[in-house]
């Protein structure tokens, strides 16, 4: 009997897999902009990418030269509009 | 004393004023029970607004829901001049106004398509569960005819207005394997957003959520199509998964907290932390408040110690921090009470995480210019003569 997974208590999964892309961090792109963060990474240069992406290398560094005046971001950079993570739960609705 | 609710006054307050209980669709999984007349009065929604308003937001975002609240244009006319007259009284710097509207499509004449129009920052979510057999065997009027024909030729008019709108396809155990014509069913209409409902209250098995990852298999290879083609759809929930690895976590102020900078009001002045726990409004379990008395601080803090209680059992796992478990109306939907989820929850939110993973790793594998300018680059200016503003696709020339 296929037995409805409502009737089971959550299953708090261990095991973890690198989901196989880098984060923004890892790609030095660290651009947590949100309300009461700190923008660590923000003035960060884009990194050159050539070629196959080398960061996909685990523990390989990034380029740190500091961010050129025409690579800086704009004032629409600075200021992103809300990542919207949680669209409205829609079932049934309206 | 009104208690002021939402605190935050440098975020955005969203306020859901959920216009009538009355809708002219009998959706076979609607969650909002009966459908029977009771239109919001004026007063509630004026009371509502000020309310919202009460702290000075750096934004107000008004929310309508129901029902249908396309039911009642003159309700939506009259609420947008209220909230637009009375943010003009208010001292600079005033608030930024957003609109946002859940509504079945099926009510789009001149009068709504003039409320809808730009300039107004309106954000329309349009439910369409994907082609017509698929949207037709649950959305149907009450003589249980089928909407989509109706509803896909609104958004032509919709469309030809300048009015950008989102769809949103619900998805339930028995459409979950067709989520590949799905998604390209909605894409085919040019909307703004796609996003994928799971119906968390329907009787999800282990057969089904093999159902669901097969055709989340499939819409993601749908989804790559369209980034191969240069197409950028934003086609939710994968997008915000892929967020969630990308920002290593869901950001603070993107999770539940229970009322922290949203509310919303029934038609009776009763306040919910969510327009999707109002249902009939007949129970006082999930009641935060009256606009008569205020917001009821003690009732709060215990219905977010309620929920809290997902935070532990939710901590050992490996993916906490990209799954909605911390969504209070999700608890709701699951079990009915807030701080209890189960397994289905679990397996839905891997399924999303799994499917978006996909698509991003083969994308960024393959140096899809398209993909990796959205999710890498877009904040970005690129400099001038600059080659690092996208991956090299294969085959390109060497950089000067």
């Amino acid at each position: 009997m296929d037995k409805r997974l409502s009737a089971n208590a959550p299953q708090p999964r261990s095991r973890i897999t690198f989901p196989g892309y880098p984060t923004l961090a890892a790609a030095g792109l660290c651009l947590c902009l949100s309300s009461g963060c700190t923008p660590k990474e923000a003035g960060s240069p884009p990194v050159p990418f050539d070629g196959p992406p080398a960061f996909l290398v685990p523990d390989i560094g990034v380029p740190d030269a500091g961010p050129p005046p025409e690579t800086a971001p704009d004032a629409s950079d600075a200021d992103p509009a809300p990542i919207e993570l949680a669209p409205p739960d829609p079932a049934g609705i309206p | 004393m009104i208690a002021r609710r939402p605190t935050e006054n440098a975020s955005p307050v969203e306020l859901t004023l959920f216009v009538d209980h009355d809708c002219n669709l009998r959706c076979s999984y609607c969650y909002n029970g009966g459908k029977f007349s009771r239109l919001m009065p004026s007063e509630v929604m004026r009371r509502s607004v000020d309310l919202a308003l009460a702290n000075r937001p750096a934004q107000l975002d008004v929310s309508f829901f129901g029902g249908e609240p396309l039911l009642h244009p003159g309700f939506i006319e009259e609420t947008l001049a209220y909230v637009e007259a009375t943010v003009q009284t208010r001292p600079e710097p005033r608030p930024r106004l957003r609109y946002v509207m859940n509504t079945n499509g099926t009510l789009a004449d001149d009068r709504v398509l003039a409320l809808l129009s730009p300039p107004r920052d309106f954000t329309l979510y349009v439910s369409l569960d994907g082609p017509a057999a698929v949207h037709d065997s649950h959305r149907v009027d009450d003589k249980g005819q089928g909407s989509f024909a109706g509803i896909v030729a609104n958004l032509g008019r919709m469309r030809q207005a300048g009015i950008a709108f989102r769809l949103v396809a619900v998805v339930r155990p028995d459409t979950a394997p067709r989520l590949g014509e799905v998604v390209r069913t909605l894409m085919d209409l040019q909307p703004a957003q796609v996003t994928l409902g799971p119906d968390f209250r329907a009787p999800w098995t282990e057969a089904s959520i093999a159902g669901l990852r097969q055709g989340l298999r499939d819409a993601g290879a749908v989804w790559i199509e369209a980034f191969r083609n240069g197409r950028v759809l934003s086609l939710e929930p994968l997008r915000g998964k892929i967020l969630t690895h990308l920002n290593e976590g869901i950001p603070c102020p993107e999770r539940c907290t229970l009322a922290g900078r949203a509310f919303a009001v029934a038609p009776t002045g009763r306040l919910y932390p969510c327009a999707q726990m109002i249902g009939e409004d007949r129970d006082d379990e999930l009641v935060i408040g009256t606009l008569d008395s205020g917001f009821d601080e003690k009732r709060l803090a215990e219905l977010q110690q309620a929920k809290d209680r997902v935070e532990e059992i939710c901590a050992p796992c490996a993916l906490r921090d990209r799954c909605q478990s911390h969504c209070g109306c999700r608890h709701v939907a699951l079990t009915g009470e807030l701080g209890h989820i189960n397994q289905a929850l679990c397996e839905i939110e891997e399924s999303f995480i799994l499917a978006a993973d996909e698509v991003a790793r083969l994308l960024v594998a393959e140096s899809c210019p398209a993909f990796i300018d959205t999710y890498y680059r877009k904040r970005y200016r690129p400099a001038a003569g600059s080659t690092l503003t996208r991956l090299r696709r294969p085959g390109d020339p060497e950089p000067a």
